[in-house]
């Protein structure tokens, strides 16, 4: 039962952390904006379907925009990454789909799986997210490498604590 | 209609993702100035395709930039006259009318200075209301068409104070209370600001009479007037604050805290 709520715990955790610590985190003039609430939705398990990643991603985005304030931002950012990491899911499975119970994790999937696929989603949302935010201001374009050095940022940082906190379940 | 089902089935995903979307944009748009005023735009052009008015849609989109640097041309006129006070442009991105309590959201240019509650709000020089709660660029005000106020009036730039009160329901007229009966005041005569509050400068016009109410023999009368703001079509506004306001706010403390013997 602890196994199979781990995933949410981390999805709770993550999501705590953005809203209420990293909730107005802008950070090298607007390079890095890190989205750490993502890493909760990246771990969830590889099995859910489309259907429920869409409106978790969606529910996140709404927590984090009734937490921050953010109306409506985080949501319809929280939709898109939801809708895609449906997709990303299918497009990086194998031909013979996941086994049962296979996680999203680098110990199961390998580091340049769980890389590629984060970087892929990450990047999709903060264009999407930094192209909405920065279209009142007219500046949409000009915030594209923002979207770019942020999300790369936070893959980083979500590998890192990734490993960090895996490291137990890897020697296992 | 089974067909239909079948559709909404198979496209499930697509339309709730669709629909959310749709929901949290519009949140968005509802929450900041800038996509707000872009959907009425989108909404504008759109009207405009199916009407071939493209052109003077455009033409008016030029008309609100230039609408835009005017207020702040007139804003910057304003401070270098003689007066004290500081004038800055701001427009108006919400408002109501037709409530008993109305409200104006308003957003500043980030370079016009920092604004804060207690300021007054002109309309093409006329007053027109007052800041209560300021956020970064945006503001909260409440405009003179409100239920439950009190502002200070004169009649003419020489005549006697009374309070002013809005006509609930009427977003074009308002009291004068407490006028005394002896002043000659006939339909036309101009209601100005006291300067009293603090909140506007004195000598700005804020209506003209047009009626005198209560019995002839009563001490003091009730005048009816027209605002001059039309606060239906509100847009460009300037809000006004005294550099001084602090000090004078530190005297009126000090005269509060004094200790008086009877």
């Amino acid at each position: 039962m602890v196994r199979m709520m781990g995933p949410f715990f981390k999805w709770a955790a993550a999501l705590l952390v953005q809203g209420l610590v990293l909730r107005d985190a802008v950070w090298f003039n607007g390079w890095f904006c890190p989205s750490l609430h993502l890493m909760g939705l990246l771990l969830l398990p590889l099995t859910l379907s489309p259907l429920f990643l869409l409106i978790i991603g969606g529910a996140t985005g709404l927590l984090l925009d009734l937490m921050t304030a953010g109306g409506g931002l985080w949501t319809s950012s929280g939709l898109v990454f939801g809708v895609s990491l449906g997709l990303v899911n299918r497009l990086l499975a194998p031909r013979e789909g996941y086994e049962v119970g296979s996680s999203p994790v680098v110990g199961d999937q390998g580091l340049g799986w769980f890389i590629i696929r984060a970087l892929m989603l990450l990047v999709v949302h903060d264009l999407w997210r930094f192209g909405l935010e920065a279209g009142r201001w007219g500046i949409r374009w000009q915030t594209m490498p923002m979207a770019i050095t942020s999300a790369l940022a936070s893959a980083t940082i979500i590998l890192l604590i990734h490993l960090l906190f895996s490291g137990n379940r890897r020697k296992r | 209609m089974r067909d239909l089902f079948r559709l909404l089935g198979r496209y499930h995903m697509l339309l709730l993702f669709l629909v959310a979307q749709g929901f949290a944009l519009s949140w968005f748009a509802s929450n900041h100035g800038y996509p707000r005023g872009k959907w009425v735009r989108m909404h504008l052009a759109y009207t405009g395709a199916v009407d071939e008015q493209i052109s003077s849609l455009t033409s008016l989109a030029n008309l609100s930039e230039e609408n835009e640097r005017l207020a702040a041309e007139v804003a910057d006129l304003r401070n270098r006259q003689a007066s004290s006070w500081h004038h800055a442009p701001a427009q108006v991105i919400r408002s109501t009318v037709d409530a008993t309590h109305n409200l104006l959201v308003l957003q500043k240019n980030d370079s016009s200075g920092s604004w804060s509650p207690d300021q007054g709000i002109l309309a093409g020089g006329f007053a027109a209301g007052r800041i209560l709660e300021v956020e970064g660029d945006y503001a909260l005000a409440v405009p003179m068409v409100t239920g439950g106020m009190e502002w200070s009036g004169r009649v003419r730039r020489d005549g006697p104070v009374g309070r002013i009160r809005w006509k609930v329901g009427d977003p074009s007229r308002g009291w004068m209370l407490d006028v005394p009966s002896s002043t000659n005041v006939f339909p036309g005569d101009t209601i100005f600001t006291t300067g009293f509050q603090g909140v506007f400068p004195p000598d700005i016009p804020i209506g003209r009479v047009v009626d005198q109410q209560g019995p002839e023999n009563d001490e003091f009368a009730t005048l009816e007037f027209e605002y001059l703001v039309d606060f239906r079509s509100l847009r460009y506004v300037e809000w006004v604050a005294k550099p001084e306001a602090a000090l004078i706010h530190s005297l009126l403390e000090a005269f509060n805290t004094m200790s008086w013997s009877e």
